[in-house]
């Protein structure tokens, strides 16, 4: 019986958000800081001829000004083989927005003012904003590395496609394409940098992964990494998008470590946007094959990423949207070739939702299949969809997936088969599933440790690598250490995200904090505890089995009088010389040969969650906007932890993937420049547009996972885009191929279909 | 942080102080400063001097002389909870459309009147701007929304003026040259570039609301991407009466952000006097109004979609102001 | 041009008067954080859309990043640091009420979205939910999907009615 996980207790942080006592990197300030502001390119592809700083140096109150001639030239990318972004452009721009010099001056004011006054001449090269007319003939070429400006292919074959179509009854072809989508975390991007005398780097900054960027740091500012310390800092959100190495936090360094000073970065919404991460837009193709009886048997998609001007996560990202099919579906034939493009744009990243073209396509197939075949929604994904023991086509096995359980639940809540087509004009119902992986490997970053110490009077510290960015990691790991040593959480102090102190860890990417960190907490819990009942077994005259810890208290199993406090076995221990200290290591079963174009195969992840949702909607015919009547969403996320917040990221999921990702959010373009970069212009769902949700919890305890935890609230934001989708599709009788889904799409599309029935009759 | 440029401040005891102050070079009124300040911010507007025009211009509703005097310096925080008669519940209805409450409790009646026209070209930070040659509404030769056009297509989206043109409203003007009123249509140009028929050191005091016969109803819709902070994509509002027959005796239409002015729609009128706005006559009204509209590439949405859900904009406020027309008859009877 | 002169400005922010010397460009938001270290206000934006700026003046919701700090001498400006001042206990029970109905996560809307919640339930006691997501219709979150926002409001309003209690 758990005492503390399983447990919707209020989350420990969220009483300095509450009272304004978080701080975020922003609202620190340093004695003697100063205050940087970035010269960014307003041209998407240019050669860089001259860069005259000489009158934003003259201007009082600037401090330094540094350019690519400061910078060490190292250059960035998550693997070896993607480094392609230098961090002060040197000779060449290749989007709007990259960063070409940088100011440290007294006032923000004047940082701003000197930035104006930095003279760059510039040579206009053609530039390219599509990633079909970045592949075509003739386009310009933005990597001298890169033909045809394809920065990543991942091809992926398994079983025989070619042959397996003429064992098909059903076979379609679909074509989708989704708009770029963007983060909008609500906190800009800012870095608070302090290099002193030692030759040590502190770092401020939201992130992902301390670790991450810790590495990336010293690389470029070619130091070890024991000099570069990220501290923690509360974090306003990341969603994917905080995840590599940016340029700010290498400037602000820069500028630091040059003026001898605190120097501080916030940006500009705008410069959010437009100079962290975007989402990848992407055109999909694909050809799926079923069989009479509903049998996934063949399926074969090409997609084309715009990858922006640099690699980032390219490989990564690349493969994502696939991996994610894979686990969800059973499918014995299969091809993929996904392709990342350079274009003249913003980088791109992971974002939440990754791949809404992707994702709705495959879903959009089985309903067009199911409705061929003469089957409901419902069964032809029961009949597909992966289970328990199942492997996958790239061959990871499956140790737990509730995929059947999730499915029925929100089918049952929803009445689904009951409103299937019976439902009132311009009525519709939709289902989507997906399953989402608990990390993947990630070299020597791809595990985590953590420590526990005590006080003399009992208190208890953990120490762990993960960084909260608001989805509650930090709580997750309290609540598994409050469990594992039977300690109240009130007890235990966390130091997280600090790399100074905390072990290497992978960081909150590819949702692997609960099982990973939260298992390496585990096992330094569980090391703690044995430490602690050696020390007690004198004590108490008893055999360390025999022990037990609970309440701050360890006793004899069955007598509970016979009891000792916490503190006086901590004391006890420190007197024969024996400071307890719990260590634990974890790293997931995955299959470290496994690389993400070489070798797409092999273990992927230790677990593998999934989620199902249902939507009902009703579009108003005259102009095209959808009313989401209702969501019902299922999750199998392993054992919920903490169910209220599991619920919280479910909530939070069906807001960004499913109402923002299917029905209002695309960035705009005009020449490779950026139309919408704040909240007006991009739209963000609002507390008057979001449905009622009704969440389900399906926990399937894994057999890996901290109790029986695997990850919460990624497959939500993604099955409920496919739900979106297809329940739009239902009330209106055709899918709509372009996302997202927005007003004037629907309206067109209701138009096209009521044009060629017209004809029809 | 998004800066201020360097600037005076200035907060005239009196209107005839802030008339002067406003005769001043480089000098521009602020009241609500939701619209103005972003303009600051983006470079859009450079004024050497703020004039906060608090003290000058009245705040409220003031109902003395038949009608409503709605003071400049009213919040529509304070318009939204004003319970109107149904002849002027467009009003308010327009004025809860507007942005968002924390928006609201400082955004004031004349700023709304006042508000430049909009364009995504234009509205966007100077380092936007900088990447591409000046578009007429900043000075230079070129439009970026409508290339090769020779005028400035920047669309009006205030959504008062709509409203309070549908009423029959008129704006009390003071300037150097003294007082006047004028036709709350007649305070725009329809003119992209500058959209105010405003001389110089003029202010907006008030929106005078004449008293309408109980007989009447008003509505206005709104077409926007979010239940909350978007401006229009477009929008209508509509004033019908109703005469002994039952059947509606006059009407106005006045459509919002399908072009640089609110614009009024006789057709649309017509299509409505007389009929019942029975299914027909309201189909009718809505291709005027999509006729009368000129929306272009720069506001949310494509410019066929505004043009065709402006329609269903007028359709809409036209069965809700005739609810209400009907509905104040029967409790008037 | 020459830099404008600075003015004095006397503001009551969370019941304490300032007497200060800035720039007439300076910003509500800007004074708040970097003259008086009050940084529960956050610039999202600061161009109106976020909502992360909101703080309360004269009782009422205000973008902090749209309102010159001139504009509000001689009114009361209540910010997030000032809330739980008031009261016995160390938190509000609005903020309360976030905290146990798990209405937060990355929190840098809280401060925005609890002060536009006191403004709302200072004039409406009991609102129902739909008055509730119009209230904060300009506060963005990006987190939550607004489910537990609208609960801990919900749950405050009943806190503050004395129909439940604060465990
Ligand atoms: C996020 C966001 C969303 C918005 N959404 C909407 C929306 O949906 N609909 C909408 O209509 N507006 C919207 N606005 C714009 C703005 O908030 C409103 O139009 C508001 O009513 C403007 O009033 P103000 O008092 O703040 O004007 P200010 O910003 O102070 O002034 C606006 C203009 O009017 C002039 N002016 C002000 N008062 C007078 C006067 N008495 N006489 C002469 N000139 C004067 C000023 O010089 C300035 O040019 C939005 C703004 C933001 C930031
Ligand atoms: S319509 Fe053309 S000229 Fe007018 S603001 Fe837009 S781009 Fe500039
Ligand atoms: S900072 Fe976004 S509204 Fe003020
Ligand atoms: S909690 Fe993160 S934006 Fe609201």
């Amino acid at each position: 019986m758990s005492v503390y996980v399983g447990k919707s207790v209020p989350r420990r942080d969220t009483r300095l958000k509450a009272t304004g006592e978080a701080r975020y990197t922003a609202d620190l300030a340093l004695p003697f800081m100063l205050h940087a502001a970035v010269l960014r390119s307003p041209y998407p592809h240019a050669r860089l001829l001259r860069v005259d700083t000489s009158r934003a140096e003259a201007l009082p109150g600037v401090r330094a000004v540094i350019t690519a001639r400061d910078a060490s030239g190292v250059k960035w990318g998550v693997f070896r083989y993607t480094r392609d972004q230098e961090f002060l452009a040197r000779d060449r721009v290749r989007y709007i927005g990259e960063e070409i010099a940088a100011v440290a001056a007294d006032t923000e004011e004047i940082a701003q003012e000197a930035v104006a006054l930095i003279a760059v001449e510039y040579e206009r090269l053609p530039a390219v904003f599509d990633p079909l007319d970045a592949i075509a003939d003739g386009a310009p070429r933005i990597h001298d590395h890169a033909e045809r400006n394809i920065n990543i292919h991942v091809p992926i074959h398994v079983g025989d496609v070619d042959a397996a179509w003429d064992a098909c009854d059903h076979v379609h072809t679909e074509m989708t394409r989704s708009e770029e989508e963007s983060y909008f975390m609500t906190e800009p991007y800012a870095v608070l940098a302090h290099c002193d005398r030692q030759g040590t780097v502190e770092v401020w900054m939201p992130n992902a992964s301390p670790h991450t960027k810790a590495k990336g740091l010293a690389n470029a500012l070619e130091l070890p990494v024991s000099k570069v310390h990220v501290r923690h800092v509360a974090i306003g959100g990341a969603f994917g998008g905080r995840s590599d190495m940016f340029p700010g936090e290498y400037i602000t360094a820069l500028l630091s470590r040059k003026t001898r000073r605190p120097v501080r970065l916030v940006y500009t919404r705008e410069e959010n946007s437009i100079a962290v991460r975007q989402g990848h837009s992407m055109v999909v193709e694909s050809r799926f094959g079923f069989k009479k009886d509903g049998t996934l048997h063949a399926v074969d998609v090409t997609c084309h990423m715009d990858g922006g001007a640099y690699s980032s996560t390219g490989p990564i990202a690349t493969s994502v949207p696939f991996l994610c099919f894979e686990q969800t579906y059973r499918v014995a034939n299969v091809r993929y070739n996904g392709y990342r493009v350079y274009t003249n744009k913003p980088i791109r990243g992971m974002i939440r939702t990754h791949g809404r073209a992707w994702a709705c396509n495959v879903d959009m197939q089985l309903d067009l299949a199911a409705e061929a075949l003469g089957l409901d929604p419902i069964e032809i994904r029961l009949k597909n969809a992966l289970k328990t023991g199942d492997h996958t086509p790239t061959q990871s096995h499956i140790p737990s997936m509730a995929s059947h359980e999730t499915i029925r639940a929100v089918a049952e809540a929803s009445r689904f088969r009951e409103k299937w087509k019976r439902l009132p004009p311009w009525h519709g119902i939709g289902i989507g599933c997906v399953s989402v992986m608990s990390g993947f490997p990630m070299g020597i970053r791809g595990g985590s440790a953590a420590m526990v110490k005590f006080d003399e009077d009992g208190g208890v510290h953990l120490i762990s690598g993960v960084v909260d960015n608001g989805q509650g990691n930090e709580g997750v790991v309290l609540q598994i250490a409050a469990e594992a040593l039977g300690v109240p959480i009130d007890q235990i102090q966390l130091t997280a995200s600090a790399t100074e102190i905390t072990p290497i860890d992978q960081g909150a990417y590819s949702q692997a904090t609960t099982l990973v960190s939260g298992n390496a907490v585990r096992l330094a819990c569980e090391d703690a505890r044995r430490q602690l009942f050696e020390v007690a077994a004198d004590v108490l005259e008893a055999s360390a089995e025999d022990l037990e810890l609970a309440d701050g208290k360890v006793f004899v199993k069955g007598s509970p009088a016979r009891a000792v406090p916490l503190a006086k076995v901590v004391r006890s221990g420190l007197l024969k010389g024996k400071s307890v200290i719990g260590h634990g290591s974890f790293g997931p079963n995955v299959d470290q040969r496994r690389e993400w174009i070489q070798n797409p195969k092999g273990q992927l992840s230790a677990a593998f969650s999934y989620g199902s949702a249902v939507v009902e909607v009703r579009v108003d015919p005259e102009t095209g906007f959808v009313d989401v009547l209702d969501v019902w969403a299922s999750h199998d996320c392993g054992k919920a932890i903490n169910p209220k917040e599991v619920e919280g990221q479910m909530d939070g999921g069906v807001a960004m993937g499913g109402h923002g990702g299917i029905l209002l959010e695309a960035l705009r373009w005009h020449e490779g420049a950026n139309l919408n970069t704040n909240f007006l212009d991009y739209k963000i769902p609002l507390a008057p547009d979001m449905p009622p949700i009704h969440n389900f919890i399906v926990e399937a305890d894994d057999p890996v996972g901290p109790f029986g935890a695997k990850e919460g609230g990624l497959s939500i934001s993604m099955c409920t885009a496919q739900a979106y989708a297809n329940a739009i599709a239902h009330a209106i009788g055709t899918h709509i191929r372009e996302f997202p889904h927005t007003p004037d799409r629907v309206l067109d599309t209701i138009e096209a279909r009521e044009g060629t029935e017209d004809e029809a009759s | 942080m998004l800066r201020l440029p360097p600037t005076r401040w200035t907060r005239p005891p009196s209107l005839d102080a802030a008339v002067a102050a406003l005769g001043e070079p480089g000098a521009r009124a602020l009241a609500g400063g939701t619209d103005l300040v972003v303009a600051l911010k983006n470079r859009t507007g450079r004024p050497q001097c703020l004039v906060s025009l608090a003290d000058a211009c009245p705040a409220g509703i003031d109902t003395g002389g038949g009608g409503w005097a709605i003071g400049a310096a009213t919040t529509l925080w304070d318009l939204e909870r004003w319970t109107a008669p149904p002849s002027v519940a467009a009003i308010p209805e327009a004025a809860r459309s507007v942005a968002a409450p924390p928006i609201r409790s400082r955004a004031t009646v004349g700023g709304n009147l006042c508000l430049d026209t909009r364009c995504v070209f234009y509205n966007q930070s100077a380092f936007w701007r900088s990447g591409r040659p000046p578009c007429r509404k900043a000075g230079g030769e070129v439009c970026h929304a409508v290339p090769g056009g020779d005028r400035c297509h920047a669309v009006f989206s205030a959504d008062l003026p709509p409203a309070l043109a549908a009423v029959g409203a008129r704006v009390r003007v003071a300037g150097p040259d003294g007082e006047r009123r004028k036709d709350v249509a007649d305070l725009y140009t329809g003119q992209g570039l500058a959209p105010l028929a405003l001389a110089a050191a003029e202010v907006v005091l008030s929106a005078d609301v004449p008293a309408l016969s109980g007989r009447s109803g008003s509505a206005f819709e709104k077409i926007r991407a979010r239940r909350g902070l978007d401006f229009a994509a477009a929008s209508a509002a509509v004033w019908v009466e109703a005469g002994d027959d039952g059947a509606c005796r006059s009407a106005r239409v006045v459509l919002g952000a399908v072009d640089s002015g609110p614009v009024r729609v006789a057709r649309a009128e017509e299509a409505l006097q007389g009929s019942l706005l029975e299914p027909e006559a309201l189909e009718t009204a809505a291709d005027a109004a999509r006729r009368a509209a000129r929306p272009v590439k720069n506001a949310d949405f494509t410019p066929a979609y505004r043009r065709k859900v402006v329609g269903v904009a007028v359709k809409r406020a036209a069965s809700r102001a005739w609810q209400r027309a009907v509905g104040a008859r029967e409790a008037s009877s | 041009m020459s830099t404008p002169r600075k003015i004095v400005l006397a503001l009551t922010v969370n019941g304490q008067d300032h007497d200060l010397l800035v720039e007439p460009r300076r910003t509500l938001l800007e004074v708040l954080r970097e003259e008086l270290g009050l940084t529960g206000a956050k610039e999202g934006c600061g161009t109106g859309g976020c909502g992360t700026c909101t703080v309360l003046i004269d009782g009422r919701p205000a973008r902090a990043c749209l309102t010159l700090a001139a504009d509000v001498q001689g009114a009361s400006v209540l910010t997030i640091e000032g809330l739980a001042d008031a009261l016995d206990g160390d938190l509000h029970p609005i903020q309360r009420a976030f905290v146990d109905a798990h209405g937060i996560q990355c929190g840098f809307c809280t401060p925005g979205m609890i002060l536009t919640a006191k403004a709302l339930l200072d004039e409406n006691p009991s609102p129902d939910e739909a008055e509730i997501r119009q209230a904060l219709s300009g506060q963005v979150c990006r987190c939550t999907g607004y489910a537990k926002i609208v609960d801990s409001v919900q749950l405050a309003a009943r806190r503050l009615a004395g129909e439940e209690e604060t465990p």
